[in-house]
């Protein structure tokens, strides 16, 4: 398993084809959603043996590069994105005619597919986390409905923390009262605190807990784990890590020599030492694979990683960290 | 006023004040300029700096408020408050609650007292306070922001307050604006020293020109401006020096001059000065003139009247007696002269009057219908005797009294009759009359008096109501006349607020209109008696003249039936009916009327109208038939007596030839005059008239008489000595039996109205104006006496009038001249003027009537003199009066001497040699 690609530094350090912020976002969803507007019946009978349609809540950079990643990799197929909340958007392509694929992204994209169209329809859902594509198989359960989902296996996290930071022995998370899940044969189970240690135990490293609460903020949480833990563990959850309490964090990370090992590369960028995450080609990839695929996984981890670095964070903390050792992650 | 300012400045001032006014207007506009624009300027940049100041403060506070981390926040803040106009720092939490507070350091400043003005001029506030929200903008840490991790809303986390003071900008603002106005004023006081001393040089060459040209001015014209002055002022004192050396010449080249004019004006107005004296007494000549013509006026009326009336009265007696057809032509021609000269003083004394402007209208009440009545008895027989028909119609009579002068108006129709009259010679006489109530209350009194005279040509129409004009020499000599008439009637219509107009053509006749305006007093008309019975039948072939009868008897209530011919009279006639057969003009006797005639006077009786008062022609018409025999002029009144009484006369006693007389009742009359010419005059006029006459020579004997007597009328001398006319009727009015019915009439030779005026308020009925006439009284008598009859000429006949003659008049007054000087003696002894006035006017009223020019003059004069109680005079002409009595005297007892030697000798020759004797002296 080899990185797709290490970024260096807070900025963008290499160029990657997923980062062109406005390949999808001016083109595709305007002049799609033209088509729909003129189509004639053969050209609607090519949409339905041919067509896929991407359902997309908002225009955000990140967004559009996946859709436009889709598009680039999708070759097979005429891919078509609305967007939700545009007018003639998701409900008037519904009206228009019922694709036999739909890839949606998000959870409240996913959620409008499935109460949208009809049981005929694939829903292909991406960018929703695991507790996220939990309650949405408990809502619409249904086998009509596959998730890659966002999170990353502790396993892929525990190696790559161990290959960057191998001097690591003591790592702490911080989670709410309710507890975390993991999937196992495709189905979502929780994930408990000695299910982790477990994991990380494997690389002689052991976790610390900490809960947060409306008592106890997630500075005073960091200022108290750090304390006896050489890195911070965060777990995508909204309620802990979020862009609002995000400064605090760092600067009670930066504060209390508490580095934080992110999930996104945006959380690299603001102070993260390192993440471990999927870029929207690699999605693009295993969304192919699956929509190939004759035995479709209801839900499944992403199958391809790459790890983004902040250098100078790292050398603000005094951490060394062996980028010669990072590893990729393609199945 | 500004104006006025400017006027009053001199140019020194006015220089100096339009030079600085812009200047001084134009530093403080600079001035207030630049401050305004360093105000804004400290507002401005106060501005930027509390904006920039908060916005550095926002963005760098958001942790230590983030994190509460104060002393973060005091490090900020010491950095920020280095700016010495910030005041103070406040940095607060959301809920705006206090987290770090700090104040700035501050700086003193220099001018208090301006730096407080200015913050006082142009803000009360000292400091501007800044506040913005602190907002956490946080950072992204999702790739997708796919609702993942959301963003929070952007609320403030805490609020950053800054208060920046303008102290220091201000202090420099201060400082600015010092150096400023310290530099506009150091500018502004070099400009005035400049133009002060320019001002002062040019006000030195104009002061000194001024003064040199006010000196000139005052007559000074050796002054002179100085000249050592530069430029265009000093060009100019030399121009005005040079000015007052020609003006200077000229001076006294004139005054050379204005002394030789004023030497001639001295000289000329020594001239002028003579004229106008001499003017002076020329004017004074001239009103003393003019009063002597209106006293001669005055008294001429008076003297001229007493003789007038002396002719006429004895011209008429004389006519009424036998006389050779001969003797009675000298005597009409007599009476035909006196008539002539009496009209002409009356019109000449009216004329005098109205231009005068004493003659007055007054307002007496009367009926419009008498005056008709007598202008017809007056004129008509006039008219008929020249052989014209004679009418007179009143229209739309308002049957009321009017308020006017009755004298005046029956003046106009007069004139104007008497002039168609005149000037008439065959046709007709018209008058008609018309009365109308105008808008202001009024009568109009509108009147034609239409004749089918000579007329006039249309060129002389303008020119005949002016004086003394006549239509051309050849009328006044063929005519007679003053040519005064028609400018009287003209006059007098002015005075009543009328108009006349006259429209005339050459050989067809003449038409006067006019009108004038009166008032009235609405009253009850008094009717003749009423014989409803009676029935007239009136023949005439005149139309006209039906007319006018019918008019005037439906008044009078007759039952009137007018006929053109006998032949139309009515078989069947009421018993009180008569015949009125009206003759025309040309005194035709119309035997075929006899027939008729004697047919009917079997039923009734018969009156003839004539035109002529000819007693041939009158019995002529007696002999036709006629029962009776009267002449048109007769007045309604009479001939409705005369009918109603006609019934009663027994059909068998008509003898033809025997006079008509009814109720023959004799009057009896008192005449009262100191003058005994007059009362022998007045006497034989009435004794003429049948009329018992008794006489009285003063007051008291006239009231002894009255109420002896108990006469008819009296006639009364208005000046007597002691108790005049107009006292004695008061005494007469004051007896209860002659309070009211008894008619007075004053008889005078004093025309003026003051004169009648008295007359009337002592309650004469009427005065007679001297000379008398015999119609005069006659009239007096018709119109004053109800029972008068004209008497027929039989019974004039049998009057037997004394005819008094010239002789024995003079013989009369020579008998009375011993007592006028007796009593001329004791009266100039006593020096009591108004006696000597009483006796002189006896005597010149004697003497009129007598030959004795001398004596008369002299009594005049002496008459005069006493009136004005001039003792000088008085006392001269008494002499002369005594001595030329005592001359006739003398004369008189010489010729009886003679007389006796020469028993033959005539008295009229006596009184001729008296008379020239006198005269000679």
């Amino acid at each position: 398993m080899l990185p797709a690609a290490i970024s260096d530094g807070i900025g963008l350090a290499d160029t990657h084809p997923d980062q062109s912020p406005d390949v999808a976002g001016t083109r595709l969803p305007n002049a799609q959603h033209s088509s729909v507007l003129h189509m004639n019946a053969e050209h609607l009978q090519t949409l339905r043996s041919r067509a896929l349609l991407v359902i997309y809540p908002h225009s955000s950079i990140g967004l559009l590069q996946l859709i436009q990643a889709l598009q680039d990799t999708l070759t097979q197929y005429t891919v078509t994105a609305v967007n939700l909340q545009q007018q003639f958007g998701a409900d008037d392509a519904a009206k228009v005619y019922q694709p036999a694929e739909v890839v949606t992204l998000g959870y409240q994209a996913t959620r409008h597919a499935l109460t949208t169209y009809s049981d005929q329809t694939r829903i292909y859902s991406l960018l929703v986390s695991l507790d996220e594509a939990a309650r949405l198989q408990q809502t619409y359960p249904t086998t009509r409905l596959h998730s890659i989902v966002m999170n990353q296996p502790l396993s892929r996290q525990r190696e790559i923390i161990s290959q960057l930071l191998p001097n690591t022995r003591k790592l702490c998370l911080i989670q709410t009262s309710s507890p975390g899940l993991i999937i196992e044969n495709q189905h979502p189970v929780i994930m408990t605190r000695e299910a982790i240690q477990q994991e990380f135990a494997l690389s002689d490293i052991e976790v610390e807990f900490a809960t947060v609460s409306e008592i106890q903020t997630v500075s005073a949480a960091v200022k108290q784990l750090a304390i006896d833990n050489q890195a911070l563990l965060a777990l995508p959850d909204k309620h802990i890590y979020n862009n609002n309490n995000v400064i605090s964090l760092l600067l009670a990370s930066y504060e209390n020599r508490l580095p934080i090992i992110g999930f996104s590369r945006a959380f690299t960028e603001a102070g993260a030492v390192l993440a471990v995450h999927t870029l929207p080609s690699m999605y693009a990839r295993q969304l192919e694979a699956l929509l190939l695929a004759t035995d479709k996984p209801l839900l499944s981890y992403p199958a391809d990683y790459t790890v983004t670095v902040n250098q100078h964070m790292a050398r603000t903390l005094g951490m060394t960290m062996n980028t010669q050792q990072i590893v990729s992650s393609t199945h | 006023m500004v104006r006025q300012f400017f006027k009053n400045t001199s140019i020194h001032r006015r220089v100096l004040l339009l030079c600085l006014l812009p200047l001084t207007l134009t530093t403080v506009i600079l001035t207030g300029f630049f401050i305004y624009d360093r105000l804004n300027h400290v507002h401005l940049h106060t501005h930027e700096l509390g904006q920039s100041a908060v916005t550095m403060l926002v963005s760098s506070s958001e942790y230590g408020i983030l994190s509460g981390n104060t002393q973060y926040l005091a490090s900020i803040a010491e950095k920020v408050l280095k700016n010495e106009n910030i005041v103070h720092i406040n940095i607060l939490d959301a809920q705006k609650n206090s987290i770090y507070f700090a104040t700035g350091s501050g700086e003193s400043h220099a001018y208090p007292w301006l730096y407080n003005q200015l913050y006082l001029l142009f803000n009360s506030e000292q400091t501007n306070t800044y506040e913005a929200p602190v907002i956490f903008r946080g950072i992204n840490i999702d790739d997708y922001n796919i609702g993942l991790f959301d963003h929070q809303k952007a609320t403030p986390i805490g609020w950053v307050n800054i208060a920046i003071s303008k102290k220091f900008t201000l202090y420099q603002l201060t400082h600015d604006i010092l150096q400023a106005v310290t530099l506009a004023i150091v500018v502004y006081l070099i400009f005035l020293f400049f133009l002060m001393r320019f001002t002062r040089d040019l006000g030195r060459g104009i002061r000194s020109i001024k003064a040199t040209v006010e000196k000139i001015q005052d007559g000074h014209l050796q002054a002179r401006a100085e000249v050592d002055i530069d430029g265009e002022v000093g060009a100019l004192a030399k121009g005005i020096n040079q000015m007052a050396d020609t003006l200077q010449r000229s001076d006294s080249q004139l005054r050379g001059e204005v002394e030789q004019a004023t030497t001639n004006l001295r000289s000329s107005y020594a001239e002028i000065e003579k004229q106008n004296e001499e003017l002076q007494a020329a004017r004074a000549q001239a009103e003393s003139a003019n009063a002597t013509k209106s006293e001669f006026l005055a008294s001429i009326s008076h003297e001229i009247r007493t003789p007038i009336n002396g002719i006429m009265g004895f011209i008429d007696i004389l006519m009424k007696g036998d006389l050779t057809p001969q003797q009675r032509e000298y005597a009409r021609t007599i009476q035909y002269s006196s008539r002539n000269l009496t009209h002409l003083i009356n019109d000449l004394l009216d004329i005098a009057r109205i231009e005068s402007g004493k003659m007055s209208i007054e307002a007496i009440p009367f009926e419009l219908k008498s005056i008709m009545e007598n202008i017809y008895s007056m004129y008509s027989s006039q008219a008929f005797e020249k052989g014209l028909n004679f009418y007179i119609h009143i229209e739309n009579d308002l049957k009321c009294k009017l308020l006017c002068d009755p004298l005046r108006i029956e003046q106009i129709f007069t004139n104007l009759v008497t002039n168609a009259i005149k000037f008439t010679s065959k046709g007709y006489i018209s008058i008609q009359l018309r009365t109308s109530l105008n808008d202001n209350n009024q009568v109009k009194i509108e009147g034609i008096v239409e004749d089918t005279g000579i007329g006039l040509d249309k060129n002389k129409l303008n020119h005949i109501f002016q004086q003394y004009e006549q239509a051309d020499v050849s009328t006044t000599r063929k005519y007679g006349g003053s040519g005064l008439g028609l400018a009287i009637t003209k006059k007098i219509i002015d005075l009543f607020n009328g108009d006349i107009k006259v429209s005339s053509s050459k050989g067809i006749g003449s038409r006067f209109e006019f009108h004038i305006m009166a008032d009235y007093t609405r009253i009850s008309r008094n009717t003749h008696p009423i014989d409803n019975l009676s029935h007239i039948f009136y023949c005439d072939d005149d139309p006209q003249s039906r007319r006018m009868f019918v008019e005037v008897f439906r008044d009078i209530h007759f039952k009137v039936t007018t006929l053109d011919d006998l032949s139309q009279l009515p078989t069947t006639i009421n018993q009180r009916s008569v015949l009125i057969y009206s003759v025309g003009p040309e005194h035709t006797v119309l035997d075929h009327l006899k027939e008729p005639l004697r047919k009917v006077s079997r039923t009734l009786p018969t009156i003839a109208l004539v035109s002529t008062n000819n007693p041939e022609a009158h019995k002529a018409y007696y002999r036709l038939g006629f029962d009776s025999v009267l002449t048109k002029s007769i007045s309604p009144p009479q001939l409705s007596s005369i009918i109603s009484s006609t019934e009663l006369l027994p059909r068998y006693t008509r003898e033809p030839t025997a006079p008509l007389r009814l109720k023959p009742k004799a009057l009896t009359a008192v005449i009262v005059d100191d003058n005994e010419i007059n009362l022998k005059m007045l006497k034989a006029y009435l004794e003429n008239l049948q009329v018992t006459v008794h006489t009285a020579q003063n007051s008291e004997q006239a009231v002894t008489a009255v109420e002896r007597h108990e006469p008819d009328i009296v006639f009364m001398d208005l000046h007597m000595p002691l108790i005049d006319g107009c006292a004695t009727t008061i005494k007469i009015r004051s007896l209860p039996q002659f309070s009211q019915h008894l008619p007075i009439i004053g008889v005078t030779a004093d025309s003026t109205n003051d004169a009648l005026q008295r007359a009337k308020y002592a309650g004469m009925n009427t005065c007679l104006i001297k000379p008398v006439s015999f119609e005069a009284i006659e009239s007096i008598l018709k119109q004053f006496t109800q029972e008068y009859i004209q008497p027929d000429s039989v019974a004039q006949a049998e009057a037997g009038i004394e005819e008094p003659a010239d002789d024995h008049l003079n013989n009369m007054l020579l008998q009375q001249l011993p007592d006028f000087k007796a009593q001329l003696q004791q009266a100039l002894s006593e020096n009591d003027t108004d006696q000597i006035f009483q006796i002189a006017h006896k005597m010149s009223g004697g003497l009129a009537y007598v030959n004795q020019p001398r004596l008369r003059d002299e009594a005049l004069k002496l008459q005069d003199a006493a009136k004005q109680h001039d003792v000088t005079e008085t006392e001269k002409f008494c002499y002369f009066v005594i001595s030329t009595i005592d001359a006739m005297l003398g004369e008189q007892r010489r010729i009886h001497r003679q007389k006796s030697r020469k028993p033959g000798a005539q008295a009229t020759n006596i009184s001729e040699a008296i008379y020239k004797k006198a005269n000679l002296h």
